[in-house]
């Protein structure tokens, strides 16, 4: 690696690099007082919630005018580069933009209120295509409720501790109510990457309310209250929840003393871990017990398969030189992947009645709905580079060769 | 505190007498029809089910299942139809036994049923649907089901 | 132990309804495997005004925590729709919702 003794260019690199990744503002100086102002302003008027977007505004970002060709209020960098190589301390505005998480102490809890019932609205709309009704998962997204809350005498949630042993058993199941420790993680997710097709999208009023709707969805009492339909989740009460297996984790890794109770927790392996020694050979009875060990038996081999897998190492069967057109290619490239089956939930290519039924909203409406994005369908099926032409192209191949079969 | 015992008890009484009336109206095909749970096959279930008439493949009833199910744990199903039909019944050959689950359908009701069911291997979901002419209508599906996938 | 999830719509004439009950659906051989009791519902009517408006008759080889979706006609907002289901052991739950 090369030292940095012309660092002042290399600043300057950094800060065209920078520009592109954080758009950022600056210590005021007397140079650019009013522009920082302004740009100061821009911070607070983002909108309704952190992420209200914004022409031009990147992710959490600020956007600075152009003038001259530069970022007027970054043209001025005054902030320390001492002992940093490639970049330099950020300032209060980008710390302000990038810290966006919510901590479980209600660190960055947005203020806001929702029931239970304009939640189940809006999953009805926008999450079931997904997630379920109910939150009961289905179509490969995951799972949000459902999962017995039972406690075995330890106080741990049986159904955490399902082992697929055998082919037809239950594997753990992790939901929201059996096993996510922290309901901030919800409220977080759902602010920060819900729905897939628009994330961000949601208002805090929503967001209260779609939480308050999957809590509910997962039988969660608040502070001893259960929840119904007309039961209004806001800040307040949302610091009281207590999620069921908030105490299943081992070692605690929170508060003052995280750093000692991790350190004592691995001090005695032997009864915190497991029997202390590791099994290198003949491990069916790694404790001597006469007893075999329990995992030992995880591993089958699938047999009934249809079509039988086979052992041959043939190359697929060359294809005869079929002339597909640049719509097909596309298609194989982007959407195939959902629309070849009805597995996802999506219209199968080559299904009659499935895309009759799209069909009839009409072809421009199914054009726009491919562009923006629609149930679980990402915006251009999660490919931003392609061009609206294109997916109209793309849908237009879709549409006829579902016809022709 | 008379009255009011009274009053619950005619509440009860009442309650009683409009039950069984309410109740007049579901049909327990477990107890009516004992053996056809217990088939194997499907053939066999229709046969204890619906007897031995013929039956009338037909498209006037859609039934849309996932040509390849990726969870046998929940295939989800759907049956559809403007015929005026008086009992539904699901069978599959994937399980120990074939019967799955029969629906009743109210006079006037609408056919539009959704339900997820369970199934342990590739193989044909039948429908047969009583009609409430006496007619039985049926139609089959096989559905894939990939064993070990993700959603077990 | 857990609650039925109901959701009905009125929408006009005709009333939306989804409903999810809570049951592992582990029929003998299954129930077998998992070490467990055998659970599954048996049976499970809705009914609306005194009126049968749902009825099926099912086994263990529905998926577990059984959802229906149907649709019936003449409810309307505000009315309640009642379902009680029956299991393999006996155990009979019920569940009101109001139709939305």
């Amino acid at each position: 690696m090369f030292k940095l003794d012309h660092k002042s260019i290399l600043l300057g690199a950094s800060v065209v690099a920078g520009t592109a990744l954080f758009l950022t503002g600056c210590l005021p100086s007397s140079s650019n007082a009013s522009e920082i102002k302004s740009a100061s302003a821009q911070v607070s008027t983002t909108g309704v919630g952190p992420y209200a977007p914004k022409m031009g505004a990147l992710d959490g970002g600020v956007t600075y005018p152009r003038e001259a060709g530069k970022y007027t209020a970054y043209s001025y960098n005054e902030q320390s580069t001492k002992g940093i190589n490639h970049g330099r301390v950020p300032t209060a505005n980008e710390l302000k933009a990038w810290d966006m998480d919510i901590m479980p102490d209600g660190t960055g809890l947005p203020e806001g209120e929702g029931s239970v019932e304009d939640g189940d609205e809006l999953y009805e709309e926008q999450c079931a295509a997904c997630h379920g009704e109910f939150g009961a998962g289905g179509n490969g997204y995951p799972t949000l409720s459902g999962g017995s809350q039972e406690r075995d005498e330890n106080g741990t949630i049986k159904t955490l501790k399902n082992q697929r042993l055998e082919p037809g058993m239950d594997a753990p199941k992790r939901t929201i109510g059996t096993y996510w420790p922290k309901a901030s993680t919800l409220i977080w997710y759902i602010r920060d990457a819900m729905p897939y097709a628009h994330p961000k999208s949601l208002t805090n009023n929503e967001i209260y309310a779609l939480t308050a709707y999957l809590l509910a969805a997962n039988e969660i009492e608040i502070d001893g209250v259960e929840m119904d339909d007309e039961y209004v989740l806001n800040r307040e009460k949302f610091l009281k929840i207590k999620m069921p297996n908030e105490d299943g984790f081992y070692p605690n890794i929170d508060g003052p003393t995280a750093i000692e109770d991790i350190r004592e927790f691995f001090s005695d392996r032997a009864k915190n871990i497991g029997a202390g020694t590791r099994c290198m050979t003949d491990c069916k009875d790694p404790g001597m017990t006469g007893k075999e060990a329990t995992v030992m038996r995880i591993g089958y081999e699938i047999k009934d398969v249809v079509p039988p897998y086979s052992m041959a190492k043939d190359l697929p069967p060359e294809l005869e030189d079929k002339i597909i057109s640049k719509a097909e290619v596309l298609y194989n490239d982007n959407c195939k992947l959902c629309h070849a089956s009805d597995n996802m939930g999506a219209p199968a290519v080559g299904d009659v009645d499935a895309w009759y039924a799209v069909a009839e909203k009409g072809f421009e409406e199914v054009v726009i709905n491919a562009i923006e994005g629609m149930g679980g369908m990402p915006p251009k099926g999660g490919n931003e580079d392609l061009t609206n032409t294109q997916i109209k192209k793309i849908v237009e191949f879709m549409i006829e060769s579902s016809k022709k079969q | 505190m008379d009255r009011r015992k009274f009053l619950g008890v005619g509440l009860a009484a009442f309650a009683a007498l409009v039950a069984p009336v309410a109740e007049l109206h579901a049909i327990d095909f477990r107890a009516t029809k004992p053996k056809a749970w217990q088939a194997e096959k499907s053939a066999e279930a229709i046969k204890e089910m619906f007897g031995t008439a013929g039956l009338k493949k037909t498209d006037k009833i859609k039934f849309t299942a996932p040509k390849l199910a990726e969870n046998g744990g929940s295939i989800p199903i759907n049956i559809k139809s403007e015929l005026d039909l008086e009992t539904i019944a699901v069978f599959q050959d994937a399980n120990p036994r074939s019967l799955t689950a029969v629906f009743t359908v109210p006079k006037n009701g609408i056919v539009n049923y959704d339900f997820r069911i369970k199934m342990r291997q590739t193989a044909f979901v039948t429908v047969v649907a009583k009609a409430r002419d006496g007619v039985l209508y049926t139609m089959s599906q096989e559905i894939d089901v990939s064993i070990g996938g993700c959603g077990g | 132990m857990a609650k039925m999830k109901i959701k009905a719509k009125a929408k006009g004439d005709i009333v939306k309804v989804k409903a999810m009950f809570t049951s592992l659906m582990a029929d003998k051989e299954e129930a077998e495997k998992k070490k467990i009791k055998s659970e599954y519902i048996t049976q499970i009517v809705g009914t609306h005004n005194g009126n049968v408006v749902f009825e099926v008759t099912t086994s263990g080889f529905m998926a577990e925590n059984p959802l229906f979706k149907f649709q019936f006609k003449g409810g309307k907002k505000g009315e309640k729709l009642e379902f009680t289901t029956t299991d393999n052991n006996g155990k009979i739950e019920t569940g009101k919702k109001k139709i939305k």
